[in-house]
């Protein structure tokens, strides 16, 4: 045994790093290093200095501006995510439906349309987890993967996993669960229960940084409104829960926003300037000092960007968008948000620009990126879904094109519970229907993720699974 | 609060990217060999431990000493990258490891080593790297491994075990 012991001590020895390497490897960590002082996130001591550090940012801002033009440049459409030979094939035709990402490290989920049969995917090692369609990946310190909620399997569990190997197994298996990390803990907000009821109240795990007891603290069901499709951010103090809505179909999200505590204290949010509509979709950003809400609004339907201050409990109006879209998605990419997808109001416009950069600092636009045209969705909510995935922020747009030579390989498939379908007032679940008795026809779904630096790539058609 | 090298802050990017060169290759070097010979795993994993490294600097962490530091991150790292890629292999997704011999390994019988090596469970494979390969004392092994001391030893015994095991089994290159 001595032999191999002494061949092992003899494995620590110099390499030599391939310039080729280092640059790669460089370029992978450059975004963050540049951002070290921009984006750090100041205590309450250093709140005097905002308005300077907001003063530089915008400087910085508009430098960034112009660097990411010129980057624009090089977009182009291309191959598939990276994933593991011999991984696409097992997700080929299947969803992403969530992700997140923690420095270059990246989680995805992945959800067949038809079958509901969903895997978690860890980004370049690619672990394998079980997971449900209506499943949030979120991250925090090195590596804490959550996979939340299955809508259609009651074996499923939520699940936490993080550096030590440890497992916390959160007893709630609930369609509109909301989870988040924190620094410490993880943190949801309860949805509605399998058979549509509202649940009562809101929880949070054991501390991740202690032995897993696989516990939940209940916070006081008397101070919370049930709901289900609401946001949430992790401000670094409190979880930020905005919107949602009760069981009514078609009912606005308009549960009023709060502010939950470690601690299960709630407090209440000035309300938003305007309606959060749930059938547009609402997507919720924290930037670091501020929350970004991007919305739509029904009437007519359009998209808006909301700012709300915590410090001052005030929201801000950001300027309409220069298109006049709705159901698109949006991520932040640090200094960026970018706005995908979605449709026109008029029909003549949906072969528009399918995408666009908004700077929320200057309040502008950059110019359209190359990326898929405007799409119809064949997804229940939201039309279009952002991402943020990998090293770099990822945004998916997923729809179908209005293409008739694909109708009959339209399908879609009824969630059971509480979800209403978007086509009507339908009853059953979980059934898989055409779309030909639609208003109009429809190709198959596709997805696509776009890589600020690099391309728009994996496609995955419904179709094939016949 | 800021990581420091030599009085120069990390949160300078340009002081960031000064580190940065000193230590990528010790970094590397320190993924290449535990991780099969692999050169896109090591890379990858580089990556990983410098963007975590840029993140604890914004988060306002303080190091004394940054290279130490950062090979912890990348011991980390290490050990939840043989976690996670044991999930992966069960799936048949994995690629073997580099066993052609100059480049990477010295010998034969190196290369067969890090070939039973990979035959482990994840534990086993880290509490060996960590012991002998990094050379660092049990109680430390027992700290990265989020075990106690004396569960550390006693797995270091049946990895031990493992190894042989193992070895036996590889054929000689």
């Amino acid at each position: 045994m001595r032999d191999l012991i002494q061949m092992l001590e003899r494995l620590d020895r110099p390499v030599d790093l391939p310039d080729e390497v280092r640059a790669s490897i460089w370029s992978k960590v450059r975004a963050e290093s540049q951002s070290v002082k921009s984006q750090r996130t100041p205590g309450r001591a250093g709140r005097p200095l905002l308005a300077v550090a907001a003063f530089v940012a915008v400087l910085a801002a508009i430098g960034v501006v112009a660097f990411l033009q010129t980057d624009a440049a090089e977009d182009q459409v291309g191959a598939g995510p990276a994933l593991a030979p011999g991984l696409e094939s097992l997700v080929a035709g299947f969803d992403v439906t969530a992700s997140a990402f923690d420095g270059d490290a990246g989680w995805a989920v992945w959800t067949d349309p038809l079958s509901g049969l969903c895997i978690g995917v860890t980004a370049g090692t690619d672990v394998v987890h079980r997971c449900g369609p209506d499943s949030r990946v979120a991250v925090a310190g090195d590596g804490v993967l959550v996979v939340a909620g299955d809508l259609r399997d009651d074996t499923a569990v939520v699940v936490a996993e993080y550096e030590g190997g440890k497992i916390v197994d959160v007893p709630i298996v609930t369609p509109g669960v909301y989870a988040l990390i924190t620094r410490d803990d993880l943190m949801w907000l309860r949805g509605f229960d399998a058979d549509g009821r509202n649940t009562e109240n809101v929880s949070r795990a054991v501390l991740l940084g202690e032995e897993p007891s696989g516990t939940s603290t209940p916070i006081d069901p008397g101070q919370f409104e049930p709901r289900a499709g609401h946001v949430a951010v992790w401000t670094g103090e409190e979880m930020l829960v905005i919107g949602g809505w009760s069981e009514t179909p078609y009912d606005s999200a308009n549960q009023s926003s709060i502010a939950v505590g470690v601690d299960g204290s709630i407090r209440p949010l000035a309300p938003p300037p305007v309606t959060l509509e749930r059938y547009p979709g609402v997507d919720a950003f924290w930037t670091g000092d501020r929350l970004l809400v991007v919305t739509g609004i029904r009437s007519p339907l359009s998209m808006v960007v909301l700012t709300y201050l915590p410090d001052t409990d005030t929201w801000t109006t950001s300027a309409p968008l220069p298109e006049d879209r709705y159901f698109g998605g949006a991520v932040w990419t640090g200094s960026e948000l970018i706005v995908v997808g979605g449709v026109m109001n008029s029909p003549d416009d949906n072969e528009g620009s399918g995408c666009l950069g908004y700077f929320v600092l200057t309040n502008s636009r950059t110019r359209p990126m190359h990326c898929p045209a405007l799409r119809w969705s064949d997804q229940m909510f939201p039309a279009t879904r952002s991402l943020d995935l990998g090293n770099v922020k990822n945004t998916r747009v997923e729809g179908d094109v209005d293409d008739e030579s694909a109708q009959s390989d339209c399908r879609y498939r009824r969630e059971p519970g509480p979800f209403p379908s978007p086509h009507g007032d339908e009853s059953g679940a979980d059934e898989c229907r055409p779309c030909s008795h639609r208003n109009q026809p429809r190709s198959p779904p596709v997805g696509a993720v776009y890589l600020p630096t690099g391309w728009w790539g994996g496609r995955h058609q419904a179709g094939n699974h016949g | 609060m800021c990581v420091r090298v030599s009085g120069v802050s990390l949160s300078d990017s340009e002081a960031f990217r000064v580190f940065y060169e000193d230590a990528a290759p010790v970094v590397y070097g320190y993924f290449i060999r535990r991780c099969g010979g692999r050169s896109h795993v090591a890379e990858d994993l580089t990556s990983e431990v410098f963007v975590s490294a840029v993140r604890a600097v914004r988060d306002g962490v303080t190091v004394d000493a940054p290279m130490p530091w950062i090979i912890t991150i990348a011991r980390r790292r290490l050990v939840d990258h043989y976690r996670r890629r044991d999930g992966r292999r069960d799936l048949g997704l994995d690629d073997a490891p580099t066993v052609s011999v100059g480049s990477v390994w010295d010998s034969p019988s190196e290369a067969r080593l890090v070939t039973a090596l990979e035959q482990l469970s994840p534990d086993h494979r880290a509490v060996l790297v960590l012991r002998f390969v990094d050379g660092l004392p049990v109680r430390e092994v027992a700290e990265m491994m989020g075990r106690s001391e004396r569960a550390a030893q006693s797995l270091l015994v049946r990895a031990r075990a493992a190894l042989r095991a193992e070895w036996e089994e590889v054929p000689d290159a």
